[in-house]
């Protein structure tokens, strides 16, 4: 017998008994729907609210607080490099990421582009691993500018217009995540105590010096201080170049300097690069500016001697963007702010060592830097904003000295497997370390979710056994009807094997029909439901355009157990219509 | 002498709550049938007649003692092995026809090409229309077996036996459900059909049909108790020993 015939057989029998099949498949399509709703609904809370906040197998850790009469004291224990190599080797780790605070007092200003008029408030940042946020960077970018690569030949940045970079002959954008994943910047210093911690001063700049092996894979040795080995400028970050030195050709950052002190606070976007200090004056060459993309980064608010560099990369937080559009736009009669995307690429600038609630540091200790936003994630500070660690660490040592960048604020623990993550949190508590409150909320979450999970994925469950038993009593009840047709069969030449192929082919076209219409019900039912009015304005679900997860693993899931039970309930429907006695029936 | 198609010897079957008061549908049985032959199997109500033709045709298994049928033995034979000699070589007619109700006459007819391999699969509509243009009901294809009379439905039953030209046609009481001149139309088919060199067994209560075939076997509580073969010209046989 071929499949061809078999199926037009089960065809015949689909058709003449299609009400009662129709009827048994009820239970497999709201079983099944059920089943695929649940899973997409948690699946995608999970995925799109609660992973941004925190992923399921990361934690942030900060000191103990102890509390006394009402004020909260951190246990005196630090979070420095001897804690952190022990988180490292705690069973299960395998990401342990340390976050900073700045630890001195600035102020910022900008935003004139977006707001209408510049904003000027006190600023607070942290630094995060870059790794962090990579793809939430990556995905703000792609969303608002499109495809990263750029199409046409060039020679230098110029050629390829603002915000790209040339590299080997064609324009490319210099990405957002480029910018936040390697900032660079040189820090001056007078001393190794104004240095972060494994950098030594060198020639009046904060740099890693030259261990016993070199400066290993890449590195050059150069006067004492590793530095990057390159073959052109297009090796190097932002505001270096390559050129040769004492141990080969490496990068620099390129020295600048500005015409005047009142320079420094300029917004005229020509006027901040500087000019670039040649490096042997005698050559004769004509004076050029920072490069595009970089300006002229001086010592201290009062100096007009500096390095060119690119503006510090930072992230905001999506509830900064509420926080200012109800609370601040309109207090102050400002414009409020439609979506995030408008932000990137928006200049601010900042000042650290001014306050407007403490003390001011002497002038000749403030420094001015600025910045550009490049993405946005939950992972950033709420009241604040997020930059890469590196640069909070060097703001830290060049303002507080070697011990103010010593220390991390939090750290970010990561385990391979979820569920070794509450034992990783467990041991932590040892060396002082408590779940974050953000965090702890998260893991409250995702466990209630779990749980949700398991309550809807039983009751899709029970529904689908229940299925399955309507299936096998609704398939007794036909082979009854079919009695005589199966005895015919059978004395015409049909194997048992046949019946029982052809009793589990029409129970399992059943399932694929229920089970893909049961999956096709949750897909509308879920459409209905993103339309619901409010469901963009949920806290914490700013940018979440869809609430479900239809990945293609729910939806085969859908189908699959529709599927598993259709052929599970025709199982003994199979075995009796094979056990009927064809003699019986025909004589 | 022709080929044996039908060896039985000493076939016993007892149906549930048979044996002690009532004795055994059938009980060591000895019998063997030719190719060609036209056997009537006659015996009052309830003799094994039934039994006897539902063991042959390998749809009762529950049986002892030996029984080949086209020279396999039933006994070692498979479902797979035996479903695929009743596909093959075998056919079969019912007092009650047994067409399926939801299929037309040329379906019905076909019905045994799709459960065999692919060369009757393939000849399945030539062989269907020759089968139905033999019993006379080649125009009525397309009809729903409802729509027939008795007779023609018998007919439409004897083409689909026909349909895989089977060595051995076992009819059940073909002309129990006809009056008696229908009867004699699907008589004189199958009679033409043993002519052409079909071995055929008939199991009935009717005298003229014994009459007319060239050998009778009857049945008494289980045992053959009479086998008498006749010269086609209709001379008088022997007595059974
Ligand atoms: N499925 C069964 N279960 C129990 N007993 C059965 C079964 N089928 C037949 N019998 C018994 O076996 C004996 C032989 O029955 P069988 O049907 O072979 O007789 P038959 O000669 O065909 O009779 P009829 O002429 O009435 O058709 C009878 O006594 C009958 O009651
Ligand atoms: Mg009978």
């Amino acid at each position: 017998m071929t499949l061809a015939t078999r199926m037009g057989i089960v065809g015949r029998h689909l058709a003449r008994s299609r009400t009662h099949l129709a009827f048994a498949a009820v239970g497999l399509v709201v079983g099944s729907a059920s089943l695929v709703f649940f899973l997409a609904l948690t699946g995608g809370i999970r995925e799109r609210v609660l992973n941004r906040l925190y992923p399921v197998n990361q934690v942030e850790l900060q000191r103990e607080m102890v509390r006394v009469f009402g004020l909260g004291l951190e246990v005196p224990s630090r979070l420095d490099e001897a804690v952190l190599s022990a988180l490292r080797g705690l069973p299960g780790v395998q990401g342990v990421w340390p976050k900073q605070k700045s630890r001195f007092q600035a102020i910022l200003w900008g935003g004139r582009e977006v707001f209408g008029r510049d904003f000027r408030v006190e600023s607070f940042f942290d630094g995060i691993d870059p790794v962090l946020v990579r793809d939430e960077i990556r995905h703000a970018e792609q969303e608002a500018y499109g495809p990263e690569v750029l199409s046409g030949r060039c020679e230098t940045d110029q050629d390829c217009g603002l915000g790209a970079a040339c590299r080997a002959g064609t324009c490319g954008r210099r990405t957002f995540w480029d910018r936040f994943r390697d900032p660079g910047g040189d820090l001056l210093c007078r001393d190794d105590g104004g240095c972060p911690p494994g950098e030594a001063c060198i020639d009046g700049r904060c740099g890693i010096p030259c261990g016993d092996q070199g400066c290993g894979e890449g590195g050059v040795c150069d006067r004492g201080r590793c530095r990057k080995a390159c073959g052109s400028d297009e090796d190097c970050l932002p505001g270096e170049t390559c050129s040769s030195g004492a141990g080969g050709r490496a990068c620099r950052r390129l020295e600048c300097r500005l015409e005047n002190v009142q320079q420094v606070f300029s917004s005229d976007p020509e006027v901040i690069r500087g000019w670039v200090v040649s490096s042997n004056p005698s050559a004769g060459e004509s004076p050029r500016r920072c490069p595009l993309g970089t300006w002229c980064a001086t010592g201290s608010v009062r100096s007009v001697e500096g390095t060119c560099e690119a503006p510090i990369p930072v992230i905001l937080s999506p509830s900064l963007l509420e926080i200012y559009n109800r609370v601040v736009a309109s207090a102050m009669g400002m414009q409020p702010v439609s979506g995030l995307e408008i932000l990137l690429g928006v200049p601010f600038s900042m000042v650290f060592g001014e306050s407007f609630f403490i003390e001011d540091a002497p002038v000749d200790r403030r420094v001015l830097r600025r910045c550009v936003v490049v993405g946005f994630s939950n992972k950033a500070l709420d009241f604040g904003f997020t930059v890469p660690l590196g640069v909070v660490v060097r703001a830290n040592a060049m303002m507080r000295g070697r011990e103010g960048a010593a220390e991390a604020t939090s750290v970010i623990l990561e385990t391979a497997r979820n569920e070794d993550l509450a034992a990783a949190v467990e041991d932590a508590k040892v060396l002082g370390l408590v779940p974050a409150p953000r965090s702890e909320e998260a893991r409250k979450a995702s466990q209630v979710l779990r749980i949700l999970s398991w309550v809807f994925g039983l009751v899709s469950g029970v529904m689908l056994v229940i299925s399955s038993i309507h299936i096998t009593h609704t398939f007794l009840m036909l082979l009854t009807e079919r009695r005589l047709e199966i005895a015919v069969y059978r004395a015409v030449g049909a194997r048992l094997s046949d019946i029982r192929a052809m009793v589990f082919l029409e129970a399992g076209l059943l399932g694929v029909f229920g089970g893909g219409a049961g999956t096709g019900l949750a897909w509308l039912l879920a459409q209905g439901v993103n339309r619901l009015p409010g469901m963009g304005g949920l806290p914490g679900l700013a940018g979440v355009s869809r609430l479900f997860d239809f990945s293609p693993g729910v939806l085969l899931a859908g189908v699959a157990c529709a599927e598993v039970f259709a052929l599970v309930g025709a199982w003994l429907p199979a075995a009796r219509a094979a056990r009927m006695d064809p003699a019986a029936v025909l004589s | 002498m022709n080929e044996v198609v039908v060896q039985v010897r000493g076939l016993t079957r007892v149906h549930p709550g048979q044996g002690g008061e009532r004795p055994p549908a059938l009980q060591g049985v000895d019998l063997v049938i030719r190719a060609g032959e036209g056997v009537a199997v006659v015996g009052r109500s309830g003799s094994g007649k039934t039994t006897l033709l539902n063991v042959l045709g390998g749809l009762d298994r529950h049986w002892t003692g030996e029984v080949l049928v086209q020279g396999r033995d039933l006994g070692r034979l498979g479902d797979e092995g035996i479903s695929d000699l009743r596909n093959r070589h075998l056919g079969f007619v019912f007092q009650a026809f047994h067409l399926l109700p939801h299929m037309t006459v040329r379906e019905n007819v076909l019905l045994p090409s799709w459960f065999g391999d692919r060369s009757l699969l393939r000849d399945g509509p030539d062989r269907a229309e020759a089968a139905l243009r033999r019993v006379g009901l080649w125009d009525r294809a397309g009809d729903l077996p409802g729509r027939l009379s008795a007779g023609e439905r018998q007919r439409v039953a004897v083409a689909r036996a026909l349909l895989n030209r089977p060595s051995l046609l076992l009819c059940d009481e073909p002309t129990g459900n006809l009056d008696p001149e229908t009867g004699l139309v699907v008589l004189d088919l199958l009679l033409d059909l043993n002519r052409e060199g079909t071995t055929l067994v008939i199991a009935t209560h009717e005298d003229r049909i014994s009459r007319v075939l060239g050998r009778t076997v009857e049945l008494r509580e289980g045992r053959v108790v009479r086998d008498v073969t006749r010269d086609p010209v209709g001379s008088a046989g022997r007595e059974a020993p």
